[in-house]
């Protein structure tokens, strides 16, 4: 009898252990980092931002680090609110964790004031870190030649879709070919009014008065929004897609940013209880739309117009220079940017891997929705005028200025063009006037 | 032999208490001049200087100030804030006045009022705000709703539109901060004593003559007090914009506090923010300075 217990109980135990090696993820290469990790010693602090999914994430990254660097303890600083306010009084005290997040826009000032790390050496002793990279990503850490910090990761900019109401309107579903224009019409199809025919009940889509937004519109009719250093948003092109959301909100089609955030509520929870048929938002959006959304849905590209961009939004990785053991620290970003530590937080779907080879495999990109939309956007990330108006080490408050200037535009309280001469004049007279 | 007054070290009575007493205000003293008066010199001297919080500070001179009155948004941003004490403090002072001269009757079920009106002060700022915030919605809101209704109005975007947002706000803030000054106002007015009323009713003084003749001016150091206070609040004004509007539409909602904090915090532009907040304190300072020999004359302690 016991031995039929110790049977069973031996199945079962197989059992599992099978299921979860065939659940458990491919991670295509071995880590290149393991050997000298077994070596290394010390302490590192990780400061990073983010929900308390993405706390727990990386606390599994940290912890599998440490049992292949038994002699190195991470510690984990998770911040989740006012990490930038956070980062810079660290800053400020000359207290930088080793590691730390930044956003892609906001490298400049922490390079200017000599915190980051060189780490070009490292990408030269971790090859895998920059092997089948994505063009152009590391571009937005790379100062003076310098690689002082590192893309973790990338989110492309797509439009959701609620399904159930393109079948309830009779609307057949756009595909990734589809154009600003139709994407218009579509929108206007899909409104609907209240029964007193007074409000709408169900807007087509709807706008983010956001930087994505913004540099997705601009730069699909090819506009140099930023030029020669200097802000270019009344160039015709730019003037042209910043017009497609002007259109959609004086259309009706999408309610303006104000009207949104004067319910208390957001755009995405507009999507998400089934009031805005299509939404563009980044792969940030995921987790809410598959644990909330009680329709079909799925996403396509960004509507195409003169041509694709990508907005790229992302979270730079840097090493403080201050840091008393860059090889450790080294050590423990290659780690996260391995298949091996990928894999534990692109899951997720929060956001994409910088490898190409990654994204087309479904444990990196993973789906609902289709992977198609958001594998072939990283063939048109990023533009010059994103790069360049990023590594002004202005851009929050040239951000600011835009935000201000267009909300008043949407709100139907000044003209786009009036806006776009404005947001010029202002930033051209002060941010960018040297 | 000792005086009775010496203790057993040396010390006399006087000295002994002297001690005590700056032990005791020594620690709200240190703590007076490390939290307000350091930081008020420290901000003055950063407001000369350049200073990103990472990199060293860069001595600037007048610099600051000098791009401060050519900055459109700081202008319009005062503009705003002085719009904002003129709207606020008036409708503030004189609805929480009404209300505590409402509740100064001896009415049944006064107490039940006086807690009702105090509720909206101790509700949290961000539960008001997005309470107004669905009253003001302007599809939905039902401000939007009755205006329709009874006056058959189209919608008005209260947060929305320019020419309202700043004005919406300020009812909302008059609505939560009301039951504040209230309490002060009917606080003094109790504090009146009866005997005067009972000589003027004898006198046959009408309500209105015993408001004017007797209320107000027994009143007056509250309403110095709430007025000056009020006065500084609403230049100090943040939070419901923070919440509400976050400055917009475009800056109609920008006041000097939104924007001094988003040039610290966001734009990490500390010596910038600095001599705004300097700029802040003298028109404070001078506001308040004429407040008190305006209404200084008014007011009458000895009665």
């Amino acid at each position: 009898m016991k031995n039929l217990k110790k049977a069973i109980a031996l199945m079962a135990a197989f059992a599992v252990a099978a299921s979860v090696l065939l659940a458990a993820p491919t991670v295509k290469a071995e880590w290149e980092g393991a050997e000298k990790a077994a070596t290394l010693e010390g302490e590192i602090q990780y400061m990073h931002s983010g929900d308390d999914y993405e706390r727990e994430m990386y606390a599994g990254v940290f912890a599998s680090y440490m049992e292949l660097a038994p002699n190195v303890k991470v510690e984990q600083m998770y911040v989740p609110s006012d990490y930038y306010t956070k980062l810079q009084t660290l800053a400020s005290a000359n207290s930088l964790p080793d590691l730390f997040w930044m956003g892609e826009s906001g490298i400049r000032q922490y390079y200017e004031a000599g915190m980051l790390y060189d780490m070009t050496p490292y990408l030269e002793e971790y090859p895998q870190l920059t092997e089948d990279i994505i063009d152009g990503v590391l571009d937005y850490g790379n100062f003076d030649g310098k690689q002082v910090a590192f893309p973790k990761d990338w989110t492309s900019y797509v439009m959701f879709l609620n399904l159930d109401l393109f079948a309830e309107a009779g609307v057949e579903v756009p595909t990734n070919d589809w154009t600003v224009d139709e994407y218009k019409d579509i929108a206007a199809k899909l409104t609907k009014m209240t029964a007193d025919g007074k409000r709408v009940d169900v807007y087509g889509t709807a706008i983010n008065n956001y930087r994505a937004d913004w540099i997705n519109w601009m730069g699909n009719f090819e506009a140099e929004w930023f030029k020669d250093g200097k802000s270019n948003l009344s160039d015709e092109k730019a003037l042209q897609g910043l017009g497609v959301m002007y259109d959609l909100v004086q259309a009706g089609s999408a309610p303006s940013p104000g009207t949104v955030s004067s319910t208390g509520d957001s755009e995405d929870r507009l999507f998400i209880i089934g009031k805005v048929a299509m939404y563009p938002t980044g792969r940030w959006g995921i987790p809410s739309f598959r644990a909330e959304c009680d329709f079909e849905w799925d996403a396509v590209e960004m509507p195409k117009g003169t041509t694709r961009v990508c907005p790229f939004i992302c979270s730079m990785v840097g090493i403080a220079s201050t840091t008393k053991n860059p090889d450790a620290a080294a050590n423990v970003l290659s780690y996260q940017m391995s298949d091996e530590g990928l894999v534990q937080v692109m899951g997720s779907a929060l956001s994409l891997p910088v490898y190409n080879d990654l994204m087309a495999n479904e444990d990196y990109c993973n789906t609902p929705p289709s992977a198609e939309p958001f594998i072939n956007s990283a063939a048109y990330l990023g533009s010059d005028s994103q790069l360049a108006a990023a590594q002004t080490g202005k851009w929050s408050e040239y951000n600011s200025i835009i935000y201000s200037n267009l909300s008043d535009a949407f709100e139907g309280n000044v003209t786009l063009e009036e806006a776009a001469k404005n947001i010029d004049e202002q930033a051209n007279t002060t941010l960018f006037a040297d | 032999m000792n005086n009775a007054t010496t203790v057993k070290r040396g010390l006399t009575l006087r000295q002994k208490e002297a001690i005590t007493g700056v032990v005791f205000i020594a620690l709200p003293l240190a703590s007076l001049l490390v939290f307000m008066y350091y930081p008020i010199i420290r901000s003055f001297i950063i407001s000369l200087y350049e200073w990103n919080l990472l990199t060293k500070p860069t001595f600037n001179g007048i610099g600051n100030y000098q791009t401060l009155f050519k900055d459109k948004v700081f202008l319009t941003s005062l503009w705003n804030t002085c719009r904002w004490v003129i709207t606020y403090v008036p409708m503030s002072v004189i609805t929480s006045f009404l209300l505590a001269l409402l509740l100064d009757q001896k009415l049944k079920g006064a107490g039940f009022f006086r807690t009702l009106y105090y509720l909206p002060v101790v509700a949290p700022i961000v539960v008001v705000a997005l309470l107004w915030v669905w009253i003001y919605n302007t599809d939905y809101g039902i401000l939007n709703f009755l205006l329709e209704k009874i006056f058959h109005l189209d919608p008005i975007g209260w947060l929305t539109d320019s020419r309202f947002s700043l004005f919406a706000i300020a009812v909302m803030s008059v609505w939560k901060w009301a039951g504040y000054n209230m309490l002060i106002f009917l606080a003094a007015l109790q504090g009146i004593d009866d005997s005067i009323y009972e000589a003027a009713e004898l006198d046959g003084v009408t309500a209105w003559t015993k408001l004017i003749y007797i209320k107000i001016p027994l009143v007056m150091p509250s309403i110095y007090f709430v007025m000056l206070t009020a006065v500084i609040d609403a230049f100090q004004m943040f939070t419901e914009i923070f919440i509400m509007t976050k400055g917009g539409p475009g800056y109609s909602t920008y006041t000097v506090s939104y924007y001094l904090w988003s040039c610290a915090f966001e734009y990490s532009k500390m010596g910038y923010a600095c001599a705004m907040a300097a700029v802040m304190f003298v028109i404070i300072l001078v506001v308040t300075l004429i407040q008190n020999k305006v209404m200084d004359r008014q007011v009458r302690y000895d009665v």
